[in-house]
């Protein structure tokens, strides 16, 4: 009996942790389909948030650009990133250790003074508001956590795979572009959906990063939401959600959650 | 260590040829890391110790001797405590729930992770909207709360701040735990200890490091953070960020900025120093 009111009391704290962690994006979604806005109950279903989203152009642009900068992002940051894993690996490299803790260092420098600082070198640069920039960014902001998925996931092969192929054979590029990246494809498919995401979402360093004509999506809402608060904005969320959602989804597929957080 | 080191460099040999090839292969890396990261911030911070081109002290002056700025730090620390202490137990309490009393470990930690990954400025326009007033929150709370006005407050951004740094406490928490072998705790019980002994004899102590990382991580966010400040705050409730973030637009302003940007990295790292000092102090004793 004390077991079962035990296991009540465990479901209601847990489940009340999870409801507070998700209560902003249901309302958010349940706002995006409310044709009275923000009022209480809603009196039916509409679609009218989405079409004025829609016919936003200055929201459509900024989604577009956040999707090509999420892509390019990644497709720069993973070669550098598989490379130095390969290199980083090797424990009788001298300084190993520190070197891998000093590619952590970006995780550790508040995102304002990422930005600040960026920005300030950029003007000295001729970057400042250029797409240019908000990829080296990201580059630089996304490069520890792909650096913490991808190493974990290199140190984990069983070398004699690597040796064997060698030994049958296989030149160096050979045994990494047919044995080594193989071994870690779900690590690099779940680090390039990390990357993305991060770009893809990141606001407070971008926020120095942007331009008149560079807005990424999530600096877009921000000023939207300074500015005024309007359910477009919601539908714009609900859209969002469902990206994050989607990559998420499809990280896990290939690669447990636990081990892309990397903790 | 030398036969160690040398077995390293011949795996390597046979693996990409050459034992300086693992410095090549970093080098791409390096070259982003230093031009992107390195001299930029090292930039930033040579100018808060460089006045007409001195070195001088004067920007941190400035923001010791101005009622504003020691505001500003104060309210930091305390909204970054406060959000630390919740976020804390209560992202301990659901790793507990997902390492130890649930069925489908893998379904909730793709819900976390899912709460982690949408954008942060859309979680916060949720915040902002059930604060607002009408809101499905206003309505819920009517029997129990009289005066519903928590946006623009610190309450306010304490809810946005716990809600964003749960994640990673439950993430750091579950990786501590899962390590945790489930036979000492039933050996603990099989000898006579209450539950509530054999969590607080055992289990805490052993996660000692969740409670270090994850409350070092979730403070380190809560100093830094801007958007929820900067959304849920309102203009009286400036954190360190946001008046960075202010400084800004004025660039005979960037001295004191960056001097404001370096008082916040080193005021986070003094207080955390003593957190995990307090914290070994109170479990590390205790360890079995």
């Amino acid at each position: 009996m004390s077991g079962r009111i035990e296991r009540l009391a465990w479901r209601l704290a847990a489940g009340g942790v999870l409801l507070f962690l998700f209560f902003p994006l249901l309302l958010v979604i349940v706002i995006s389909f409310n044709p009275d806005g923000f009022v209480f109950p809603p009196s039916g279903v509409s679609l009218e948030w989405y079409a004025s989203m829609l016919n936003d152009s200055a929201l459509i642009n900024a989604f577009l650009l956040s999707v090509g900068l999420g892509i390019g992002t990644a497709v720069i940051t993973l070669p550098l990133v598989i490379l130095a894993s390969v290199g980083l690996r090797n424990e009788g490299l001298p300084g190993q250790q520190y070197l891998e803790n000093v590619f952590l260092f970006p995780l550790m420098v508040p995102e304002v003074v990422l930005g600040f600082a960026l920005l300030i070198y950029f003007s000295s640069l001729g970057l400042t508001g250029s797409t240019v920039g908000i990829v080296f960014g990201h580059i630089m902001f996304t490069t520890p956590f792909a650096l913490q998925t991808i190493l974990a996931a290199m140190k984990g092969i069983d070398t004699d795979i690597e040796d064997a192929a060698h030994d049958l054979g296989a030149g160096s590029l050979q045994t990494l572009a047919y044995v080594t990246l193989p071994m870690i494809k779900p690590a690099i498919i779940a680090g390039a959906g990390y990357v993305f995401i991060l770009s893809f979402t990141n606001v407070t360093m971008t926020l120095f990063l942007v331009g008149s004509g560079t807005v990424t999506i999530p600096v877009e809402i921000y000023q939207y939401i300074s500015f005024s608060i309007d359910p477009t904005v919601a539908a714009v969320g609900a859209v969002l959600i469902i990206v994050s959602t989607s990559v998420v989804v499809y990280m896990d597929r290939v690669f447990s959650v636990q081990e892309i957080s990397g903790f | 260590m030398s036969s160690r080191s040398y077995a390293g460099i011949d795996r390597l040999r046979s693996v990409v040829g050459g034992d300086t090839s693992s410095l090549v292969l970093l080098l791409p890396l390096v070259v982003a890391f230093t031009a992107l990261f390195i001299v930029p911030v090292g930039q930033l911070f040579s100018r808060a110790f460089l006045v007409d081109g001195t070195i001088s002290l004067a920007n941190f002056r400035e923001i010791f001797s101005t009622g504003l700025y020691i505001d500003v730090i104060v309210r930091t620390v305390r909204i970054s405590a406060l959000t630390t202490a919740i976020t804390m137990v209560s992202g301990y309490l659901l790793a507990y729930y997902i390492v130890f009393r649930s069925s489908n470990k893998r379904l909730l930690l793709l819900l976390v992770f899912v709460t982690m990954m949408v954008d942060l400025v859309i979680r916060i326009f949720g915040w902002v909207v059930a604060f607002s007033s009408g809101s499905i929150l206003e309505i819920l709370t009517s029997p129990f709360v009289e005066d519903f006005s928590i946006l623009f407050s610190e309450t306010a951004i304490v809810i946005g701040l716990v809600q964003f740094t749960l994640p990673f406490m439950i993430f750091v928490t579950v990786g501590v735990l899962s390590n945790i072998d489930d036979s000492l705790v039933e050996a603990a019980r099989d000898l006579g200890a209450t539950r509530a002994q054999a969590f607080l004899r055992l289990t805490l102590p052993l996660s000692m490091n969740a409670i270090i990382v994850g409350g070092s991580l979730v403070f380190a966010l809560s100093m830094s953070s801007f958007v929820s400040p900067q959304l849920l705050g309102g203009g009286r409730n400036r954190m360190i960020a946001n008046t960075i973030f202010s400084l800004i637009g004025n660039s005979g302003e960037w001295g004191i900025a960056a001097a404001l940007g370096f008082t916040l990295l080193v005021t986070t790292a003094s207080i955390l120093v003593i957190f995990i000092a307090i914290v070994t102090a109170l479990l590390g004793s205790d360890r079995p």
